[in-house]
């Protein structure tokens, strides 16, 4: 399996897909959910001051929740929409060395870097917090310890774990050749 | 040589300077460190030396101080953080 990622002037593309890595991506929108949940909540618009603080601070948290909140809530809500929509442009293509073989690719602006990072972002944090890859020393939890895996699927984990794993490889390079050059 | 006058100087008590406010990264096991260096260098305008160190400070030790100041930029800097997904919090200088 291999995918291409190239930056030429004012676009960037990914190419060289398989039909299994374009699925891998239609499934961050939902990964990404971000706000749907408790959790997600609890992790994406969190309070900007330490409980210690926070008691001693109601009107203002009032404010952040009144106006702040809102504000953040569509900016990662826009950041998926926008994912979301540039993936209904996938398109398919072969080539002499594929053969029959359908190959999917698509072109995409620069300034559309920032909301597929933040995406795939939203889809590791979300899929981290439900299915613990980490402990609460950050470390990566392998097998989850009889006591932590309730409702979780190890298949699914496993699963996810691609995902995650997918979604940071093509991160790391919207950060060096999109964000920060 | 001619004296040169000193003009009194007066303070004035009636004043109150608020403390300032620090603006805290915290880690988190999931954004990666080549994004926390961009986004601090991003919203806060450091170089890339000053960045990478904060970006260090909070994988190694949990948290870093960003930056302190006003209270009310404290408050933009944080928004800004948390829009880039970046776990941030302010609190004021005891």
């Amino acid at each position: 399996m291999r995918l291409s990622l190239q930056k030429s002037k004012g676009t960037w593309r990914l190419s060289e897909m398989e039909e299994f890595h374009v699925h891998l991506l239609s499934q961050a929108s939902d990964d990404a959910s971000a706000t749907e949940s408790a959790a997600g909540r609890s992790r994406f618009l969190s309070s900007p001051l330490s409980d210690e603080d926070a008691v001693l601070e109601e009107e203002f948290l009032e404010d952040w929740q009144e106006f702040v909140t809102p504000e953040l809530q569509e900016k990662l809500a826009g950041e998926a929409s926008v994912f979301q929509k540039d993936l209904s442009d996938v398109e398919t293509y072969s080539t002499e060395e594929s053969g029959d073989k359908k190959l999917c690719r698509i072109t995409l602006p620069i300034d559309h870097g920032f909301a597929w990072f933040s995406t795939l972002n939203q889809a590791r944090i979300m899929m981290d917090l439900h299915y613990k890859f980490h402990d609460e020393n950050d470390e990566f939890v392998v097998e989850l310890p009889p006591e932590a895996v309730g409702d979780i699927d190890p298949e699914e984990r496993l699963a996810a774990y691609l995902r995650y794993d997918f979604y940071c490889t093509i991160q790391e390079w919207i950060v060096r050749n999109i964000l920060d050059d | 040589m001619p004296s040169i006058a000193t003009p009194e100087q007066e303070t004035d008590t009636s004043v109150f300077l608020d403390e300032p406010w620090n603006v805290i990264i915290h880690n988190d096991p999931v954004n990666l460190m080549s994004y926390v260096s961009y986004v601090i260098r991003k919203i806060f305008g450091y170089d890339e030396d000053k960045a990478r160190r904060l970006m260090m400070e909070v994988h190694t030790k949990g948290k870093s101080l960003v930056w302190s100041g006003a209270r009310e930029l404290a408050e933009h800097y944080v928004r800004e953080l948390q829009s880039h997904q970046l776990m941030s919090t302010m609190e004021q200088s005891s």
